[in-house]
């Protein structure tokens, strides 16, 4: 193969980067060609990281040459391909909204000033969080990303975004250093950052067991987890909207990402079977709170973020389902994973179609108030339809990809004895049901309403698009276990060939 | 208003409710360093045994950029993240304002102290970058004092503020962090691995890298001081300072 070609996943980091440096320095000269380069760039490159991914199985590739743990190692499985395919999808697919979300007036475009730069840093950064395999350079990776999203809030010219964002970028700081430190306490007990070499030096003790648990609290408030959610709805709901879809789809999914990395590899070893129960009891407060607050709210965007608070819930289920699956059925286990992953691929592309879909509302009548939706699945049919497939992947009902999420983490609580999770999620998809109803109702009644401006087509393409995806992916599920098989810890790929 | 009271009142409650917590994180995290074995020797060693091949003689800026210099990269990334999102702030007026008294033009005694330092920053700059292959320094710290000239030319207002936002401006903040990343690019394309330097190479590309973001980090830094502190100059004697002066 030609050179050029053989390390795709490099070409990840770099042109959206290099991307984000054009945008910054030449403004709106060329901007369309630099977007159109960048994006197919990550289209390409998304395709050949698969291609080399499926032929030669999991790989690595060591920075400048350096082995680790002198250097920073990637490593490119299934769960990293996996996450890379969600954020390509619902990158390209939020590039080509933005492209027509920022029109002509001066404040607009001084916000497409600005957002371009931010956004294609805030890609490179999530790309580069899910190669990398360093503890460290996951601190590096998590700054570049989390400030780009602070810088990507404010551009709404609201005076709410302004106090939201503020308030993410003092708790994302704070997130960063406690994370930080617990990197520090690992270096110093085992003297490398290289997540493999440490895998391989890790003992239970004490001081390892406060870097977990200082690395856990860092990022389950990176990860809006309920009770260190709070900061999510304001910065959020107040976002431009395909910056809401980026935050909610791809963003609170890296401090998960990393979360999971650290708990497949490291926690078997410093079992901490309280710590993952503590995690899912608040997945599951996350599930009933945010939910309850989804049903209460009168704004169409506060209540999308209060069902992320809520959807995120379902990603910490799993954790005390793959500690119930070590100690027990490892079949368990490999059902957990997989459901857990599902449900983070799913809720990225659901959510993100309702928040875009969510924008043209706003676009097209001006605000984003409930009743302001009345009438509205007459005169804008592409949002409604996207609105309610996007919601049926959320509610968990076939063929939505929610549906097999939920129903992998149901049939491992179930089968592992664990009850009481299962309850709590039946009941979310219930809640969900409850605040969907909500636009649904309003949506489909009849009333004529005056559409203020009629939103460009192919900003209502993009919302249906990625709604569609997010029903494509519950059609067929073998693909998706397929890819998580490749290069799957032994602790949860045992059994995944079983899955259905 | 009594909500609002009460609101006050749980504010004051939950902040007292915080300390115990705090204290307790403190008390564990104060024992855990105390029961943390000293690192083993691993990692200086083996930065030991590969220095030969950093191209330079320097071990941290053999870690800084070559070992870990990936790092480095989206470390920049980061800088220049933080000064597009402080523009983005000021461009729409949110951000707070500075006012600025310059000094008069014609304060003789400032033009020959600047006249007389600023030549030395900018040469020691260039020196820190240049002594960083073989003892500490490096674009980092020269990167510094070619901040802390242009802040120094900003408030004495001999360079325009709010430090203009002009294509030049904006390519000495990009520069750095572009440039390093072509260098990414081109090793990938050549030696197959991201930051590959070819080892006959490596001392001149760090060395061009480095002088390239010390450039890109004393832009940012001094982009960073017009940006967070929202300047606005007043010229010597203009009326609108009194207006500030108002309840």
């Amino acid at each position: 193969m030609i050179p050029v070609l053989q390390q795709p996943e490099t070409w990840l980091v770099a042109i959206p980067a290099l991307g984000a440096a054009t945008t910054f320095a030449f403004r709106e000269q060329g901007r369309r060609g630099v977007v159109s380069f960048v994006l197919a760039g990550i289209a390409i490159s998304t395709a050949m990281t698969f291609a080399k991914l499926l032929l030669r199985g999991p790989y690595s590739h060591s920075i400048g040459g350096w082995v680790a743990p002198l250097g920073i190692t990637w490593q490119i499985d299934g769960l990293a391909a996996a996450m890379i395919l969600l954020t390509s999808l619902v990158g390209v697919m939020i590039s080509r909204y933005a492209l027509e979300y920022f029109g002509s007036s001066a404040e607009e475009q001084r916000q497409a000033a600005y957002f371009w730069p931010l956004w294609f840093f805030l890609l490179s950064g999530l790309y580069a969080i899910f190669l990398t395999a360093d503890i460290f350079n996951w601190y590096v990776t998590l700054e570049l990303s989390g400030l780009a999203a602070v810088g990507l809030i404010t551009l709404s010219e609201k005076p709410q975004a302004l106090t939201g964002s503020m308030r993410y970028l003092l708790i994302a700081l704070c997130a960063s250093l406690f994370y930080l430190l617990g990197v520090v306490f690992l270096y110093g007990e085992y003297g490398s950052l290289d997540l493999t070499t440490l895998a391989a030096r890790i003992q239970p003790g004490s001081v390892t067991q406060v870097a977990l648990a200082l690395m856990t609290i860092g990022l389950i408030a990176k990860a809006a987890l309920f009770p260190l959610h709070f900061w999510l709805p304001p910065a959020h709901a107040n976002a431009p909207s395909p910056v809401s879809a980026a935050l909610s789809a791809l963003v609170v999914k890296a401090g998960f990402y990393i979360l999971l990395r650290l708990q497949l590899v490291l926690w078997p070893v410093v079992s901490t079977r309280y710590l993952a129960i503590g995690l899912g009891a608040l997945g599951a407060a996350a599930i009933l709170w945010g939910s309850a607050q989804a049903i209460r709210q009168s704004r169409l965007k506060l209540l999308i973020a209060y069902s992320t608070v809520a959807q995120i819930g379902y990603l910490f289920i799993m954790f005390p389902l793959l500690h119930a699956g070590w100690a027990g059925d490892p079949l368990w286990a490999s059902y957990a994973w997989a459901g857990g992953v599902y449900q983070a691929l799913s809720h990225g592309l659901a959510k993100a179609a309702l928040f875009l879909a969510a924008g043209v509302v706003i676009h097209a009548v001006g605000d984003d108030r409930l009743d302001s939706l009345r009438g509205l699945g007459e005169k804008l049919p592409l949002t409604a339809t996207a609105m309610a497939l996007a919601g049926i992947s959320l509610m968990g009902i076939p063929p939505g990809a929610g549906f097999i999420a939920k129903w992998l983490l149901l049939s491992a609580s179930v089968a592992s004895g664990q009850w009481g999770w299962a309850v709590v999620m039946i009941l979310g998809g219930l809640m969900a049901v409850g605040y969907l109803f909500r636009v649904y109702r309003r949506l489909l009644t009849a009333r004529d309403v005056p559409v203020l401006h009629q939103p460009p087509r192919r900003m209502e393409a993009v919302a249906l698009t990625l709604a569609i995806l997010s029903l494509v992916f519950g059609l067929s599920s073998y693909p998706l276990f397929y890819l998580l098989r490749i290069g799957a810890p032994a602790s949860v790929g045992l059994y995944l060939e079983g899955l259905p | 208003m009594s909500l609002r009271r009460k609101h006050r009142r749980w504010y004051r409650v939950s902040r007292w409710a915080l300390l115990p917590v705090f204290i307790a994180l403190a008390v564990v995290l104060v024992q855990t360093v105390l029961s943390t074995a000293p690192a083993n020797g691993e990692l200086p060693r083996l930065v030991d045994e590969e220095m030969s091949a950093s191209g330079v003689l320097h071990p941290l800026t053999a870690v800084l950029l070559n070992f870990r210099g990936y790092d480095t990269l989206l470390e920049i990334g980061v800088l220049l993240v933080a000064v597009i999102a402080v523009w983005s702030l000021d461009a729409s007026g949110k951000s707070g304002h500075l006012r600025l008294r310059l000094p008069s033009p014609n304060n003789a005694a400032l033009r020959v102290d600047l006249s007389i330092i600023l030549p030395l920053m900018v040469l020691m700059a260039g020196y820190m970058v240049w002594i960083g292959s073989y003892r500490p320094g490096g674009a980092f710290q020269s990167g510094a004092i070619l901040g802390a000239a242009a802040v120094t030319l900003i408030s004495s207002g001999m360079l325009p503020a709010p430090f203009g936002r002009s294509r030049r401006t904006r390519l000495a903040l990009a520069g750095g962090f572009s440039f390093f990343m072509t260098v990414a690019i081109l090793t990938v394309l050549f030696k197959g691995r991201l930051l590959n330097y070819p080892m006959a190479w490596a001392g001149t590309m760090i060395l061009l890298i480095e002088t390239l973001l010390a450039v890109s980090i004393g832009a940012a830094l001094a982009a960073l001081f017009a940006g967070v502190a929202g300047i606005k100059v007043d010229e010597p004697g203009s009326p609108s300072r009194r207006e500030e002066r108002g309840p």
